[in-house]
This record gives structure tokens, C-alpha cells and sequence, in this order.
């Protein structure tokens, strides 16, 4: 035998087989579970409608809603249940737009409906939103708190929106709203809402926003007092902006 | 072959790779010191200001450490403004030594900036070495003192180039679908600005009667109106004063916030790297929340980034000076007064100005009959928490009755015009000379001290004056030791009644 020709075709051998191995088409790795359908940011909406004209008798918040799996060229519906523990009622309070995953869509934001109500006037009402299945989706994931009605970091199931047409204390008043104005009354949140127009504080904004806010409602009070005396809160306290 | 020869022939060919190695190299590894070329030019220390037809000259000097002939040079441009993309194309403008191109508007387009670059090559090494220069497109309005004038009730702009030669009607030429109401104020700053309103840069306004706006640094066409410069216009449109003050980072200034007054009241603004738009705000409210304030418009702007008071303002009602802050105006802590009480000072302010010792700040003042020099400083401590220096009863004649006032900030005097004179006081030794005496009937209107004219390195005091029909700007030189010399340098004839005026930097 001849043994470097031997040799020489036993690594040849390997080689050529060796390379051709990397040219094997690799499956691709796919979804190929059931369609499913989850909100994609886990979230606890406080909604209050006293930040708004009394003419706003609806706003609508939309629900970040996305899909496990491919699109498809069709439209699909998915459900939703407001849980029996909600105090807020489907159709009174809250309704959905239409539940339905465009044709090639892979998310949606879902429009949400909700009702000023007389009763929201001294309440807080709340709606337990959960995902629930339906022809052409199961549920998507759950990888933390669970349970109906909670939300947790991973809660992908679960929506909690909190709806009144109270004043109530934002959450971060004593953390960041205090160090402009001072201590929290009803009565001196509501004009700040209604000389600054601003609906949201659940955050400062930039800076030159914020100075022009605090700039325009120690105006606004200035010129106030000129025409009507001293701003009384429900305390019975004197409204000042330090 | 069999097994075995194979096996030996493999050791043979192992052991003559392995001796190989011990095979002596005979190859030349010493250093040899190629040409080192060195290009160096003051003028690329700063940036140049060039125009459109005119001829940029640069001729850079070259080293080398081995003398070589032939060497190639490659000038070559591109757009290095700060929004500009990264795909413009590089233009190649001279192949000599020494520069001298015509500025070509269809390479060089106005208000950018450029990045010139000279490459020069030893072509046995192929060695290169380079200098950047970096340039700006100007025009030939990029420099000088702008001189507000008022003509029979409308605003307009002249200017004097820093080559003496005077450019009338600068506005109206320019602007002439806008005319200018009767003017006020004009303010240009001197460092760029970021305020997104607009590209970082210089910022100029006109301010009128009723009305103000701003300029565009560069063309000098109306940029924005009053109205747009704040979040939410002030119901009252009275300006009086509009600018930037500054911190020195280094030796140069600095943005720190915007301050205007407008109907007496203090409106700020903000500068800084965080995104939207900065304009000025709501009026500043008092401490007690009140609005009840006659704001003057002179600053004392701290020089220092750290200062503890940063802005200090004066109520001309009230007669006090106030902190300005960026929602509110603060008075000062008891602790800060000792020699006169900062927050009840009891007199009618001339001027505030700047002095010739940096971070005091010097505020001409004046009861019924007195004039007095009050000094104090925008940097306390928790050891030393005093900033008021001196209050000094001046002995200056004819100063109640002016406000035409400006401080040297390199020696210890006020110049202040008084009827068709000008004359100098002496902080130190509290005494008058008479600097210079106008015609009869040329009263002083202005004036300004300039620092340092650019080019010269020297001091000049800039007068205004107006003789009932026409304005007259004269150029005194300022000595070391603060003297006008025995007559001005240059006249400038001409001008409608000036009302204000400021020097306009590139």
C-alpha cells in the first residue's frame, strides 16, 4: 500500500467533507407555536378627567397591544375582559375599539374609550383588563406576578386602569413638585392646571418648560390676588408658590 | 516509497527547516533619519473671517530636517460646519507653497464654516505633514460697531467697519419690507449662543418703542419677531433691553442665561446642551411673589462660572439691587451688606458697570445733590459672606446730572460726559480731570469703553455725541495709565440721532 498516497487522500477526503458540511442549509429558527397575543408594556394608567374643560366627556388611551407569531393576510380578533372585580363597568365607564389585529400588522395601539361620569365626580373607578383567548389567539406570557387583576414586571396579560374626575395628589408631588410649589392643596393643583395647562405630571419636562411653568402660575397668582384677594385652598391656607 | 522512506525523508526535511535558522542575516537594520517637515503659521491659531471675492493669503513656514527639493503641496477645503454631512465633497483650491485664492462662492458659502488643510509631501519618502486652518464665510458687515439711530421716528442700523469706513442705512437696505419703529436698544453679543431658536451663534436685537426683534448675526436680515423670542408674549411690549449674559471660561466668555426687561420687568432664559427650544419665560416675580418692580437695564454678570450671585439687577422704584434667578428674584441674606444694604440702598442709579478689578462690580449712584461710587462683588463665602466693598461720595461735578457713564476695566476710572464735555474720575484718589471738551452745543450722548479694538490690543473710548441736527462718533485711544490723549483719533460724521450702539464680532 501505498501509504502517503493514502494519507494524502485520507485528509483530502476529510477535508472536502468537512467543507462541504458548512454548506448544509440551516433551519431557520422560527415561531412555530400557536399565534398569541399579549400587551407589550405591562401598565397601571391613573386617568383622572378634572385635569380637563368640563367639556371633555371622552379621552381615549391607547393599550400597547402585540402578537406572538407571523403576521398574516387577514384581519384577526382577539379578546378582552374587564374582570367582575373591576368598579369600573364595560360600556359605561370604558369601551374598546374594535379588537381586531390588521392583515400584516404585528402590533397595535388600542384605542380606549373612557366616560366622564357624574359619580367619577367623588371615585375612583377601576378596570381589571385581562386578555383572554379567542379563535385566532391564545394568551400570550406570564413570567412574574400573576393573577387576575395585578400586574407585575413581566405581567403581559393584565392592564389596570384607574379612571376619576377627582384632583387627586400626584405620586411624585413630595418627591418633585413641592420643591416648586410648595405644599399640596385641591385647590392650588387646580389652578396650576388651569393657568399652565399642563395635564400630565408625571414628570417635570426640560427645564426652560419648567421655569416658564413656575414663572407663569406665580403670574397668574400675582394677578389673581389683584382682582380677586388671597387664594383659599380646602385647608383654609393662603395659596403661595415659595 | 515505502514506510520507512518516508519516515526519513520527513526527518531530513524537519532537520534542514530546523538548521536553517541558524543561518546568519546579513540584513541592514540600522535607523536612517528620513526628512521631518514641519508646517507652522500663527494665523492658523485663530479662526479667519473671510468674504466672498476677496483673496485669502496664508503662507505657512516649512522646516525640514534634510533639505529637499521638490516637495508637492495640496491645499484642499471642506464644509466643517456643525450640521453639516459627512459626504460634502473635498475641494482642492492651490497646488503652491503660499496661498492665494479668491474665495469662490460656489465652494464657499456664507455663514459656514470650513476646515483648511495644506499638505506637504517629500516625494522620495512620501512623507507628509499638515496644518488646519479653520474658516468662516463672513461678509464685510461681520465686524464694527452698529449704531442704532433714530431717524424722525423710525429705527435704522449704520455701521463702522474696523477699516474706518462708515456703511449707512445697514437695516433698512437690507429689511426694507420691515421697518423699524422708534428705537430703543440694541445689544449684539459678543460669544455664541445655543438656544435652538436657531444655530448656535451670535445674537443681535433691535429693540423699539413697542416692538424688538432679532437679527440675523450673519446676513443681518429680520430673523425673529419680539413675540417669538418668548414662550408666551408679554401682554405689555415695552423693551428696554435684550441679551446674553456670560461667564469667563478661560479668558473668554461664556453663555450663562438670557436676562431681558421689558416694561420694567425681568424675563430669562436658558442656555444648555438639553434638547427644545429656550426662549424667555414669564416675568420674574419679587420674593413676596409680587410684580411690583421698575427694573434698570444695566447687569452685573459674574465673571465667575461659581459665582453666588450670578446676575445682580437693580429696581429703580425701590432703589435696591435684586439676585436674579431663573423663576425669581432674590433679595440678598442680611449677612451680605455691611457697607451699604444691598436690598434698601436708598439711591438713584446712573450706571452699573463693570470695574478695573474683576468681580467688583461699580454702581454710580446719587441722592438730590450727591453723586456716589457704591462697589461690591458677586462671590461670597461662608467665611466671608460681605459683598458690598465701598460706598465713596464722589467728587465729580456735573455727574448728577448724566447718565452718560462708562467704567475702564483696566485702570480705576469712570468717564462720564457732562453737557459737550468728557471727563475722568479717579476711584482711587477721588478726584476729576477734564478729558476732553466738544464744540459748543455738541452734547455727549454715549459712551463706551472698549477694552481691547480688536487688531490693536489697545484701549479706546468710543463718544456719542448729538448737536441737535446731526450724531457725531469719535475714537479717543486710551493710555495705561486711563488718559484720553489731547484729541480723539477719528471722526465719524453724518449719522441721524444714535441712541445706542455696540460692537458687532464676527
Amino acid at each position: 500500500m501505498n501509504l502517503f498516497n493514502s494519507y494524502t487522500r485520507i485528509i483530502a477526503t476529510l477535508a472536502i467533507g468537512l467543507s462541504l458540511a458548512g454548506c448544509s442549509k440551516n433551519d431557520r429558527l422560527m415561531y412555530e407555536e400557536d399565534p398569541r397575543i399579549y400587551f407589550y408594556t405591562s401598565a397601571v394608567v391613573d386617568y383622572t378627567f378634572a385635569v380637563r374643560p368640563a367639556s371633555y366627556t371622552v379621552d381615549t388611551l391607547y393599550m400597547p397591544i402585540r402578537i406572538m407569531g407571523s403576521a398574516q393576510n387577514r384581519d384577526r380578533t382577539f379578546n378582552l375582559k374587564v374582570e367582575d372585580s373591576s368598579t369600573a363597568k364595560l360600556g359605561y365607564h370604558i369601551t374598546f375599539a374594535p379588537l381586531v389585529i390588521p392583515a400584516n400588522t404585528y402590533q397595535i395601539s388600542l384605542p380606549v374609550y373612557l366616560h366622564r361620569k357624574p359619580g367619577l365626580k367623588d371615585s375612583i373607578v377601576t378596570a381589571h383588563i385581562s386578555i383572554v383567548e379567542s379563535a385566532d389567539f391564545k394568551l400570550g406570557y406570564i413570567n412574574g406576578v400573576t393573577g387576575t387583576g395585578t400586574t407585575g414586571v413581566l405581567d403581559r396579560l393584565h392592564y389596570r386602569i384607574n379612571i376619576t374626575d377627582q384632583l387627586t395628589k400626584p405620586a411624585n408631588w413630595e418627591t418633585v413638585w413641592v420643591n416648586y410649589f410648595g405644599v399640596f392643596s385641591k385647590v392650588k393643583f387646580q389652578f396650576l392646571i388651569q393657568v399652565t395647562g399642563r395635564t400630565s405630571w408625571t414628570s417635570t419636562g426640560l427645564p426652560q418648560d419648567l421655569n416658564f411653568m413656575i414663572q407663569t402660575a406665580k403670574y397668574a397668582l400675582y394677578n389673581y390676588e389683584l382682582a380677586n384677594g388671597p387664594l383659599i385652598d380646602e385647608f383654609g391656607n393662603r395659596v403661595v408658590f415659595p | 516509497m515505502n514506510k520507512q522512506s518516508f519516515y526519513i525523508s520527513f526527518v531530513l526535511v524537519a532537520a534542514l527547516a530546523f538548521f536553517a535558522g541558524c543561518y546568519k542575516d546579513k540584513g541592514n537594520y540600522d535607523y536612517t533619519s528620513v526628512n521631518k517637515i514641519t508646517v507652522t503659521d500663527a494665523r492658523a491659531a485663530n479662526r479667519i473671517f473671510v468674504f466672498q471675492g476677496d483673496t485669502l493669503r496664508l503662507s505657512p513656514a516649512i522646516t525640514q530636517t534634510i533639505q529637499t527639493e521638490g516637495l508637492t503641496y495640496l491645499w484642499f477645503v471642506y464644509n466643517n460646519s456643525s450640521n453639516s454631512a459627512y459626504n460634502l465633497p473635498r475641494d482642492t483650491i492651490s497646488r503652491v507653497k503660499d496661498l492665494n485664492y479668491v474665495v469662490d462662492s460656489r465652494i464657499f458659502v456664507l455663514g459656514e464654516n470650513y476646515r483648511l488643510t495644506l499638505k506637504v509631501t517629500d516625494p522620495k519618502t512620501g512623507v507628509s505633514a499638515f496644518i488646519l486652518y479653520d474658516l468662516t464665510v463672513s461678509n464685510k458687515l461681520g465686524e464694527g460697531w452698529m449704531l442704532f439711530e433714530d431717524k424722525g421716528g423710525e429705527g435704522d442700523v449704520s455701521m463702522i467697519l474696523p477699516n474706518n469706513t462708515i456703511e449707512r442705512k445697514v437695516y433698512s437696505s437690507i429689511n426694507p419690507t420691515a421697518p423699524l419703529g422708534k428705537p430703543v436698544a440694541i445689544n449684539a453679543t459678543s460669544f455664541s449662543i445655543t438656544d435652538d431658536l436657531s444655530s448656535p451663534g451670535k445674537r443681535i436685537y433691535l429693540l423699539t418703542e413697542n416692538d424688538g426683534q432679532e437679527l440675523n448675526a450673519l446676513t443681518l436680515q429680520k430673523k425673529f419677531p419680539f413675540g417669538y423670542l418668548y414662550f408666551a408674549t408679554p401682554s405689555v411690549v415695552k423693551p428696554t433691553f435684550q441679551g446674553w449674559t456670560a461667564y469667563l471660561s478661560g479668558v473668554n466668555p461664556f453663555q450663562r442665561m438670557g436676562v431681558s426687561v421689558n416694561n420694567g420687568k425681568v424675563h430669562v432664559n436658558l442656555v444648555g446642551g438639553f434638547p427644545g427650544i429656550k426662549k424667555w419665560g414669564e416675568a420674574l416675580s419679587t420674593p413676596d411673589g409680587g410684580f411690583d418692580y421698575d427694573m434698570a437695564t444695566d447687569i452685573a454678570g459674574a465673571a465667575s462660572f461659581s459665582a453666588t450671585y450670578p446676575i445682580v439687577m437693580f429696581d429703580k422704584k425701590y432703589k435696591r439691587f435684586y439676585s436674579v434667578g431663573t423663576t425669581r428674584l432674590a433679595s440678598f441674606p442680611a449677612a451680605a451688606s455691611t457697607v451699604f444694604d444691598m436690598n434698601n440702598v436708598g439711591l438713584d442709579l446712573l450706571k452699573l458697570d463693570s470695574s478695573n478689578v474683576s468681580g467688583v462690580w461699580s454702581a454710580v449712584m446719587k441722592d438730590a445733590t450727591t453723586p456716589y461710587l457704591l462697589q461690591f462683588k458677586t462671590l461670597a463665602t461662608a467665611a466671608d459672606p460681605v459683598i458690598t466693598t465701598a460706598k465713596i461720595s464722589m467728587n465729580a461735578p456735573g455727574l448728577t446730572g448724566t447718565n452718560v457713564i462708562t467704567a475702564s476695566t483696566l485702570t480705576p476710572h469712570i468717564y462720564y460726559g457732562a453737557g459737550n464735555t468728557i471727563t475722568k474720575y479717579e476711584t482711587t484718589s477721588n478726584t476729576t480731570a477734564m478729558s476732553f471738551s466738544f464744540a459748543a452745543g455738541e452734547t455727549v450722548t454715549k459712551l463706551v469703553y472698549q477694552k481691547v479694538v480688536p487688531g490693536t490690543g489697545a484701549a479706546r473710548l468710543v463718544a456719542v455725541t448729538w448737536n441737535g441736527t446731526e450724531s457725531k462718533v469719535y475714537y479717543f485711544t486710551v493710555s495705561a495709565v486711563g488718559d484720553l490723549g489731547a484729541t480723539y483719533t477719528n471722526v465719524f460724521t453724518g449719522f441721524s440721532k444714535i441712541v445706542d450702539l455696540v460692537y458687532k464680532v464676527p
